[in-house]
């Protein structure tokens, strides 16, 4: 399915993008997969997997939640700054 | 109909218990003048219907209606019941029963400076919404700003400029040279003073009816009580690291006090709002904390100077809207701001049923 990634802070360092359109392998259906596959296909993105929250379509989703052909997933480090 | 009502001395006690009772004064400005019910927020029974969702977005919100002597008070009753407000009393004998029994009473003009008030605050007290009950609330309002460096500049001085009545000051820090492209309350000739001291000088240059208390500590778990309880309404979190969002965010969500949010990185600002006991807290968004050094500090990243002046001023907003009690809150809402592309994106999260303190004030609750 095509996807088109949102990338912040310092996930749009590592990934060296803000944006990105990408067709996922079949087999990353839900959040927890596509996390997975993030981490091989933009491997600077590895140390904030586990930190980073995924946003479906502008809302926080959990590992769980399933994937549809069109989503906008934003890709969200915590920043710390003030 | 069944008409609910509330006398005096009931009222009276429950407002020292039930923190969250909303007391609605719906006579006419003029009379608000001459004195009202601590607390109480003025929307006339001419504009009820059109203000009323905008100041009590929460049709479950305990609210008591009084008038002068009880009949304003029940029409306002009957027609919160209309609007579908399911937990609605009013005040039997109104006002004039409250002032005859000696109970307290506030007289909505900002103590502190009486005469110069009405000037000072001209501008903002002629938007309904603030009116003089408003500007009464603000001058009675404490907000905790931990961190006076990018972020608690610009949240400061607004706050200071709108009449807040305290505003406390936590930061451990000098002001450095490197300070001064964004930390915009500091200036050239307080480079090596406390921020907090340089902060509270230029807070009582902007506006002499503010009290400020100073705290030129590191906010961290050891001292988190001792500074959090000090009655605040509202927080800022305008903090540079990880491990004291995390203290401040438990200690907040302890106490029930309300936490407006900013962070910044490079070109991106985020802000949103913990309400405390209703809503998500911090730890919902990002249950789980970094490790020291994955992710890096303005120090480390760098920052465009004029970015904490847009968040530090939204967080401002959020503290303001609180006190009056108008608008909607980002509670539950994260919103993100790129200034590179100038773009404004909301993202929705809610409550992490495993959160680690959500979920024991749920039990607690």
């Amino acid at each position: 399915m095509q996807v088109t990634l949102l990338f912040f802070a310092a996930a749009r360092d590592a990934a060296g993008r803000s944006q990105d359109v990408v067709e996922l392998p079949a087999e990353v259906t839900n959040v927890a997969q596509f996390t997975a596959w993030l981490g091989k296909q933009y491997p600077p993105l590895d140390p904030y997997l586990a930190c980073l929250r995924i946003a479906q379509n502008e809302k926080f989703v959990d590992a769980t939640t399933t994937l549809h052909s069109g989503d906008t997933l934003a890709i969200i480090p915590p920043v710390a700054g003030g | 109909m069944q008409t609910a009502t509330i006398t005096a001395p009931e009222l009276h006690g429950r407002l020292r218990l039930q923190k969250d009772l909303v007391v609605v004064d719906v006579r006419n400005e003029s009379e608000v003048r001459e004195g009202q019910i601590p607390g109480a927020i003025h929307l006339a029974l001419s504009e009820l219907e059109q203000r009323v969702r905008n100041a009590l977005p929460n049709p479950q919100t305990s609210i008591v209606v009084y008038c002068a002597q009880g009949a304003r008070s029940a029409r306002a009753l009957r027609l919160l019941q209309q609007l579908g407000y399911q937990q609605v009393l009013h005040l039997e004998a109104g006002f004039t029963q409250w002032r005859a029994l000696g109970l307290p009473i506030e007289i909505p003009v900002p103590a502190c400076s009486a005469g110069h008030a009405l000037d000072r605050y001209a501008r903002q007290m002629l938007l309904g919404e603030v009116g003089s009950a408003g500007q009464m609330r603000l001058s009675q309002a404490r907000v905790l700003l931990i961190g006076v460096g990018g972020l608690g500049s610009p949240a400061a001085l607004y706050l200071a400029g709108a009449g807040v009545g305290t505003l406390g000051l936590v930061d451990p820090d000098v002001v450095d040279i490197s300070n001064l492209h964004r930390q915009i309350i500091h200036e050239t000739s307080r480079i090596a003073m406390r921020k907090v001291e340089s902060a509270r000088d230029r807070i009582e240059a902007t506006n002499t009816d503010v009290k400020v208390a100073t705290f030129a500590e590191r906010f961290c778990s050891e001292n988190a009580e001792r500074i959090i309880g000090c009655a605040w309404d509202v927080i800022i979190d305008g903090t540079d690291n990880f491990p004291t969002r995390y203290a401040l965010n438990d200690v907040a969500a302890r106490h029930g006090i309300p936490v407006c949010h900013g962070s910044i990185d490079r070109f991106e600002g985020r802000v949103t709002t913990f309400l405390g006991n209703q809503g998500p807290c911090y730890r919902c968004l990002f249950p789980r904390q970094p490790q020291p050094g994955i992710i890096g500090s303005c120090a480390e990243r760098g920052v465009l100077g004029v970015l904490p002046g847009v968040i530090g001023t939204l967080q401002a907003t959020e503290a303001l809207k609180l006190i009056l009690g108008i608008g909607q809150p980002l509670a539950g809402r994260l919103l993100t701001y790129d200034a590179l592309s100038l773009e404004f994106r909301v993202i929705g999260y809610g409550r992490d049923p495993d959160c680690s303190v959500c979920a024991t004030r749920v039990k607690e609750g």
